[in-house]
């Protein structure tokens, strides 16, 4: 009987039995999606770390080596499991030729390198160790990813000819995000190509209890052991490796949560006008003595068909969708070692998404048990007279023509009926909003105000060399003659040491200089203006647990000096430790030396670069656009992605509800349709009502869904950018997304409105105006 | 006399289950201007479908109906609910209101499409509408906060609010106890005084005495006439038993 029952029905309201199965689909599959993305990301994570045996702690460093001293260091500490030093020969761009590809514009530091012997291993495509053969080059993955390489090809290094023959994977500097990217070559070609470049070194150790990394860090940096470089823990690489793909399951997840809710939304609104119509026959069941467990499972049954279909073909284009979205992390990482488990996650998800869906009509049918047979079967549906009201007066309307203020006037009296559009109205605004606006903000020029730079057009970097006093010099003299350039502000970064609370001394990086020149976003505090002032990255504020208003004490060339924390920073160049200040200090050992530029025009930076590289070939210049092109590119197109599929999915949600919400509206209307038209109403006016009902919901919705996208949207946002080292994050909008998006919801509504509302005309007065 | 309606010759069927049912089957009624016309009949017999017909609400399957100069049967949907707004009148058996509007501005609501500007005037003389049938204190209830034959008062007020030339009531009495059923036949008459054309459908024989002319109708026809002429108070219970007799003889 219940099949036939549960058919019967869903025939009779297939758009609102489909609808609803569409939405219970699409929460499923993008449940199952994040179970399934979620786990083949960490899984890849840690078979890549496992495969090339990450070390755990990882000392960059140039300049000389006392190799005797690390050896003893490593020996005589407990925790160390094994440790390597290894070469990293840096190439400058335009010396390596990949095919028909220079990198001349790349702003990675492409280090050339030969397989290490212990750990850390560059592998293949099976996860293997590469070998190379005498002439052959390997080249990282994420140059197979941009075009820039293709196996086969010829790459000149240097002068010196290689085969590209494959592509290697690289625990450490794989994701576009790391600023470093080896190459792998043989030891006998190394040896020839070592003149052609500056060595770096990788320190580079295991350790036997990765728990104790802080300690072991402590260690090292009391026995003054080389440390001219950043220095990298393994658990820095792994966010590195998965930001992109994170950020890209965060939407997914965010998306997902809100179509869940719509999917809710969509079961209550369907189900509550179904047991109105149906009040009568509930009123006659209860009266002839059914149980009220057996009606509910009437109704149970067939929400149960429903949803058991729609989590079947959720799960289905899970497992089709999953593929393609995962063909990065395979490309990247490889295989997941948990990808049989992905599977029985996303199975188990599906099952979560069923239960819930039905756990929610259980609750829903709760009003059964209100429902009294006698005053069922004599009146009918108590519908809404409670809430109907009386204000706004047609008597006292002089402002709004008729239709309008008919349109409006029912939502105002209806609130709880329209309720259920508002609300996906509102979320799907905000489904629209928010990735929008978070990819506006990380692709937006002010950006890197939260990465600890101001909004400068060139970088000029010099490193510490014995003609350092006169090349600074020089560059003086060029950039003060240069009239192009609207401001320029010198940095210098030193390497000074600063007391920790329990006395233990710790390395830290300070750039000196005016930093009011081109400001950064400070998440708490501001720059500092005095010379006793200091601002700290949020990395190093937590290191040595200062808050702004705290002192830290730094060894200058005066001593043990105070500075008074005047604000913190996100920043994330430099392992993300750094600190700014105004004060000088001669004497302390230069890291490097930057000169902040911004142009007249920012159309010169192509040329003013090529100008400054020709004039001053000591300098390294960075152009910082093009720069953040390639450190974000790749997230900020995998932002864009999701962007626009969330843009798309929201329009879609808006129109499909729309349409449902509007054919149940005029339904439901049958009798006040036929009286207005009855009285002369004409089948426009009728549209004109229900347009204006569908524009006034949706201007409170964009209303609402807007506010909600820069608050909670903001923050939302905020969190999946902190893992940038980002903590304070502002959404910069463009007005075309507040201009453009309320527009095309609009036309999306209206027309479903149209299509939702096009049998009204069709009813007939006289069957209707009876009842 | 001028003629206000003239249906000829409408056909009318209904489909319900596969089964085509002729409802109408050639009929043919003329109705003149200031005339107070009562159709009767059993159940069934067609007379709201002829009078759905007549005012346009609904369509014929062929036949032709005319208002005044216009011809109905040839109209476009806006210009026919043009038409019901700006010439007819309505009263329904069932309080046909907008719920979550009070009664005034249900009252004022046809008119208000093309009046917006006007409103004061038109809450005046919705006001005066309701005081002439007695209700004056309701204008600010809503629907739900009042009496059956209080709504259908206001119904006459809705109708009245345009100055139809014609005021079709499809039972406007059928719900009504016999008290407030001859309130609302007295505003009828009154309005009718005032030159208004009427035209009833109902059960009720005492309700069709007090019309000039009653159509009798069975099967889908027009099976007979009683003319009665302009009532006079003492005439009403004669006119009912002639009503009565007729309709028995109708119905046989």
């Amino acid at each position: 009987m219940y099949l036939r029952m549960i058919r019967n029905d869903l025939l009779r309201n297939k758009l609102i039995s489909f609808t609803t199965m569409l939405f219970i689909t699409a929460a499923t599959a993008l449940v199952s999606l994040v179970s399934i993305l979620t786990i083949n990301l960490v899984g890849s994570i840690d078979t890549l770390t496992k495969q090339t045996q990450v070390p755990d702690f990882l000392q960059m460093h140039s300049g000389d080596l006392d190799q005797e001293r690390l050896e003893n260091f490593a020996a005589g500490h407990e925790n160390v499991k094994a440790y390597q030093v290894l070469d990293f020969l840096n190439i400058i761009g335009s010396k390596i030729q990949l095919g028909d590809n220079n990198l001349i514009d790349n702003i990675q530091d492409n280090g050339f390198t030969t397989q290490s012997p212990y750990f850390d291993y560059l592998i293949d495509m099976d996860g293997q160790p590469i070998q190379p053969a005498v002439g052959e080059l390997y080249v990282p993955i994420g140059y197979l990813k941009d075009g820039t390489a293709q196996i086969g090809e010829q790459a000149i290094i240097a002068g010196k000819e290689f085969i590209i023959a494959g592509f290697l994977r690289d625990g450490q500097m794989n994701s576009p995000l790391a600023s470093s990217k080896r190459f792998l070559v043989n030891e006998k070609d190394y040896q020839e190509l070592q003149s052609e470049g500056t060595l770096e070194y990788l320190i580079e150790f295991q350790l036997k209890d990765r728990s104790r990394i802080n300690q072991f860090e402590t260690a090292y940096a009391a026995e003054g052991l080389e440390t001219n470089g950043p220095t990298l823990t393994s658990s820095l690489f792994k966010i590195i490796n998965g930001l992109s793909d994170g950020i890209m399951i965060a939407i997914i997840l965010l998306v997902g949560f809100l179509i869940v809710i719509i999917a809710f939304m969509c079961i209550r609104f369907t189900l509550l006008t179904k047991i109105e119509e149906d009040y009568r026959e509930i009123g006659t069941m209860k009266a002839i003595g059914l149980r009220l467990a057996d009606i509910k499972k009437i109704y149970l049954a067939k929400y149960a068909a429903v949803a058991l279909a729609g989590c079947l073909s959720g799960l289905m284009l899970s497992f089709i969708f999953s593929d393609p979205l995962l063909a990065n992390i395979r490309l990247y990482m490889g295989e997941s070692q948990y990808a049989s488990w992905s599977m029985l996650l996303a199975i188990f998800g599906s099952i979560v998404v069923f239960l819930l869906v039905i756990g929610y009509i259980h609750f829903l049918l709760r009003r059964f048990r209100t429902i009294s047979a006698a005053s069922a079967l004599r009146n009918g549906s108590p519908g809404e007279k409670s809430s109907r009201k009386k204000y706004p007066f047609l008597s006292k309307n002089r402002l709004l023509p008729i239709n309008i203020f008919l349109g409006v006037k029912d939502v105002l009296s209806r609130k709880k009926l329209y309720a259920t559009m508002l609300i996906v109205l509102l979320l799907s605004c905000f489904i629209m909003i928010v990735p929008w606006n978070t990819y506006q903000t990380v692709s937006s020029p002010s950006f890197t105000k939260y990465l600890g730079f101001g909004e400068l057009d060139l970088m000029v970097s010099m490193y510490p060399s014995d003609e350092l006093t006169e090349n600074e010099r020089q560059v003086d003299d060029f950039l003060n003659k240069d009239a192009t350039i609207a401001q320029v502000v010198q940095i210098t970064s030193k390497s000074l040491k600063a007391k920790k609370e329990d006395g233990s001394e710790e390395k830290i990086l300070v750039e000196l200089g005016d930093h009011s020149a081109f400001p950064i976003e400070y998440n708490t505090g501001k720059a500092p203006a005095q010379p006793n002032e200091i601002a700290l990255s949020s990395l190093n504020a937590a290191e040595f647990g200062k808050q702004v208003g705290d002192t830290i004490e730094i060894i200058t060339e005066n001593g043990l000096e105070s500075f008074i924390v005047s604000g913190i920073y996100s920043n994330i160049f430099n392992g993300g430790k750094t600190a700014k200040a105004t004060f000088t200090a001669e004497s302390a050992p230069t890291m490097w030396l930057n000169y902040y530029i911004k142009l007249d025009n920012a159309d010169q930076i192509a040329i003013k670069t090529e100008e400054i590289s020709q004039a001053l070939p000591f300098v390294k210049v960075t152009d910082t656009h093009n720069h953040k092109q390639q450190v974000f590119g790749t997230t900020m197109a995998s932002i864009k992605t999701a962007a626009n599929i969330a843009l798309i999915v929201a329009l879609f949600i808006t129109g499909l509800v729309s349409l449902l919400f509007m054919k149940l509206l005029v339904a439901k209307d049958r009798s006040a349709i036929a009286i207005l038209k009855a009285i002369g109403f004409t089948n426009q006016d009728l549209s004109k009502q229900y347009a204006a009902r569908g524009i006034f919901i949706l201007v409170i919705g964009v209303t609402g869904g807007s506010i909600l996208a820069n608050t909670v949207g903001e923050t939302i946002a905020g969190m999946a950018i902190s893992s940038f080292g980002v903590d304070a994050l502002t959404f910069v909008s463009h007005p075309f997304i507040y201009l453009n998006f309320p527009i095309l919801m609009l036309f999306v509504t209206l027309l479903a409105t149209n299509l939702g509302t096009s049998q009204a005309g069709k009813i007939k007065i006289a069957e209707n105006v009876k009842e | 006399m001028k003629k206000i309606i003239d249906g000829q010759r409408i056909h009318k069927s209904f489909t319900a289950e596969k089964e085509s049912i002729k409802v109408l089957r050639d009929v043919s009624v003329t109705i003149y201007e200031g005339e107070f016309i009562a159709v009767m009949g059993p159940s069934g017999s067609g007379k709201s479908t002829l009078l759905y017909t007549l005012s346009g609400m609904d369509t014929v399957d062929s036949g032709k109906v005319a208002f005044i100069h216009h011809n109905l049967t040839e109209c476009g949907e806006a210009e026919l609910a043009d038409i019901r707004r700006q010439q007819m009148g309505f009263v329904f058996q069932q309080p046909a209101f907008l719920k979550n509007l009070t009664i005034i501005d249900n009252i004022i609501l046809p008119s208000m499409r093309d009046n917006r500007k006007q409103v004061k005037a038109l809450t005046n003389k919705a006001q005066q509408l309701l005081e002439r049938t007695g209700i004056g204190d309701l204008a600010d209830r809503m629907t739900h906060q009042v009496s059956g034959g209080q709504l259908q008062r206001a119904g006459i007020c809705r109708a009245l609010i345009n100055e139809p030339k014609i005021i079709f009531g499809d039972e406007p009495t059928g719900a009504l106890n016999s008290k407030s059923a001859q309130e609302i036949m007295d505003q009828f008459l009154q309005t009718n005084q005032e030159g208004t054309t009427i035209m009833l459908v109902t059960h009720d024989a005492k309700v069709a005495a007090q019309s000039e002319r009653v159509l009798f109708m069975k099967d889908g026809q027009i099976v007979d006439e009683l003319q009665l002429g302009k009532l006079s108070n003492q005439a009403i219970e004669n006119r009912t038993e002639r009503v009565t007799k007729k309709m028995l003889q109708v119905e046989m």
